[in-house]
């Protein structure tokens, strides 16, 4: 039998007692974190530091987090992850006070908490001319690509009444008709896929119309009109509650409906 | 002076092949037709920010650090990750820094020491290439490496690279500082610092091993050196180095090292 022994003296730090969420990021942004440390079971030196590296792959970053005795948290500005991406572990170690740089003790790898995924990423893009688009990619999840030529364009996504009246209608709408009628994916298929919360969210919209089934490889006029009726259904739903497309637009041109 | 602008997804893709041309046909000067770096598609204004640049030649890392840092002192860190910026500043740089042999351009076979694509999923390791933005960058984290800084923008010789390619080294509190005490002398590479019993490749293996009792990327060059074992002996400041490379070298001690020489050393990387 191999038995593994730990000669160095240095403790090993549980992960539950670190806890690193990362923090959600604008549009283009760098993500930031939080980070939670309870050392009290430990019994480390007061005086001994406390230091934090992400890593991947080659990639890492470090900060400095005071002492046992007196932690201290780096600024927001300072958490930034400039040099590795939001996937990176993380792992916390104590280090001794008399400047040896000896390990008192040293984490497990901690797996951050990462923040709620958008259904729709927003991406700042070059688009040339065009103001936005929907980007299915590679099969991949669809992203709302924004011109990032266009000054505060984020802003004027997340809340800019005209912009969101009139464009995000016809996002859903497209990211439909890329489910249902180009891709013919369904909320049986076994696989699943990015596909399914788009379903059930147009599901919620209108859950006494029937969804559509097109099955692949085939090109029943019928069913792509009736497809298409359906996507329609569940956009006049979307348009009406969340957006109040119409209703707001109007407002924002200051005419009434 | 010129207004910074940024190459577009485009003008990377202009810039590779421009680069790819320029590699090909190893001409004795270089001409960027103009409208790479100053027309749509290809390029495009900076939003939010105003950096007015001259072209010009810089002697050596050192040089070019300091004056993009004067540059870009207003934005500072904010910039780090406009990637697109730097592939525009290395590209608008290009003409008047590089490397001929021969008379003829040689330029670095990896794009990324020249254009970097924030679309890149890597871009954050391949930026440690580029050769402005990792002077701009050692300049500020390592200011006493002078073996790294005082070289010209094109040297990526295995010392240089084993620096630019850890980003654990290149942000080390004590190991750039560590590979200037043990591997130079009078302002150069000791002879043999790569491959040779000590060097620095088998130095970047032990300090991982060490890693596991020490925080070597958090310790000082001082506190780094005690550590090190044996084999590194001979490479410690003012000792009698031995050409062969016996398994076990002498320590300072059995050679009698001026041990006050090599605090003062030592207190000098601590010092700046």
């Amino acid at each position: 039998m191999i038995r593994h022994f730990n000669s160095t003296g240095r403790k090993r730090i549980d992960a539950s007692h670190v806890s690193v969420r990362i923090l959600p990021a604008e549009a283009g942004e760098t993500h930031s974190f939080e980070i939670d440390v309870d050392l009290a079971d430990y019994q480390f030196d007061p005086g001994a530091q406390i230091r934090l590296e992400a890593w991947r792959k080659l990639a890492s970053q470090r900060w400095q987090l005071g002492t046992v005795g007196e932690p201290s948290v780096p600024t927001e500005s300072e958490r930034r992850l400039t040099d590795v991406g939001q996937s990176a572990q993380f792992k916390l170690v104590v280090v001794a006070s008399d400047g040896s740089g000896r390990l008192l003790g040293m984490s497990t790898d901690i797996q951050p908490l990462l923040p709620r995924q958008s259904l729709l990423p927003l991406v700042l893009q070059e688009l040339g001319d065009e103001v936005w688009r929907v980007n299915f990619g590679d099969g991949d999840p669809p992203q709302l690509e924004v011109n990032r030529d266009i000054d505060m364009i984020s802003e004027v996504v997340r809340s800019d009444t005209q912009f969101r009246s009139l464009v995000m209608p016809q996002v859903l709408r497209s990211i439909l008709t890329q489910i249902i009628v180009v891709d013919r994916n369904t909320l049986d298929d076994d696989e699943g896929g990015w596909w399914v919360s788009w379903l059930r969210l147009a599901q919620s919209l209108t859950p006494t119309a029937t969804m559509p089934l097109l099955a692949r490889g085939e090109g029943d006029e019928y069913q792509l009109r009736e497809a298409q009726t359906w996507i329609d259904t569940v956009v006049q739903a979307f348009s009406l509650q969340p957006v109040n497309a119409a209703d707001a637009y109007a407002i924002s041109l200051g005419v009434s409906r | 002076m010129t207004l910074a602008r940024r190459l577009t997804p485009e003008g990377i893709e202009y810039a590779r092949e421009l680069l790819a041309e320029i590699r090909k046909a190893s001409p004795a000067r270089i001409t960027l037709p103009n409208d790479l770096l100053f027309s749509q598609p290809y390029s495009a204004p900076l939003a939010d920010v105003k950096i007015d640049l001259e072209p010009r030649s810089f002697a050596d890392r050192r040089s070019a650090a300091n004056y993009l840092t004067l540059r870009l002192q207003a934005y500072g860190s904010q910039l780090l990750e406009e990637y697109n910026l730097w592939s525009w500043l290395g590209m608008f740089y290009l003409p008047t820094n590089h490397n001929t042999r021969g008379g003829s351009v040689r330029l670095l076979k990896r794009d990324e020491t020249y254009v970097l694509h924030s679309g890149d999923e890597n871009v954050k390791r391949r930026r440690y290439v580029h050769y402005l933005w990792s002077a701009w960058q050692l300049q500020r984290h390592q200011p006493g490496a002078s073996y790294l800084l005082d070289t010209a923008l094109w040297d990526y010789s295995d010392m240089v690279d084993r620096v630019f390619s850890s980003q654990r080294v290149f942000h080390s509190t004590g190991v750039v500082d560590l590979i200037q005490l043990l591997y130079t002398e009078d302002g150069g590479l000791k002879p043999e610092y790569g491959r040779s019993a000590g060097g620095i490749r088998r130095l970047l293996i032990v300090l991982e091993q060490l890693e596991r009792i020490y925080d070597v990327y958090g310790m000082d060059a001082e506190h780094l050196s005690d550590i090190l074992p044996p084999e590194f002996d001979r490479w410690q400041p003012d000792h009698p180095r031995s050409a062969d490379a016996s398994p076990r070298s002498p320590s300072p001690a059995e050679h009698g090292v001026d041990r006050g020489r090599l605090a003062r050393i030592r207190a000098g990387l601590r010092g700046r």
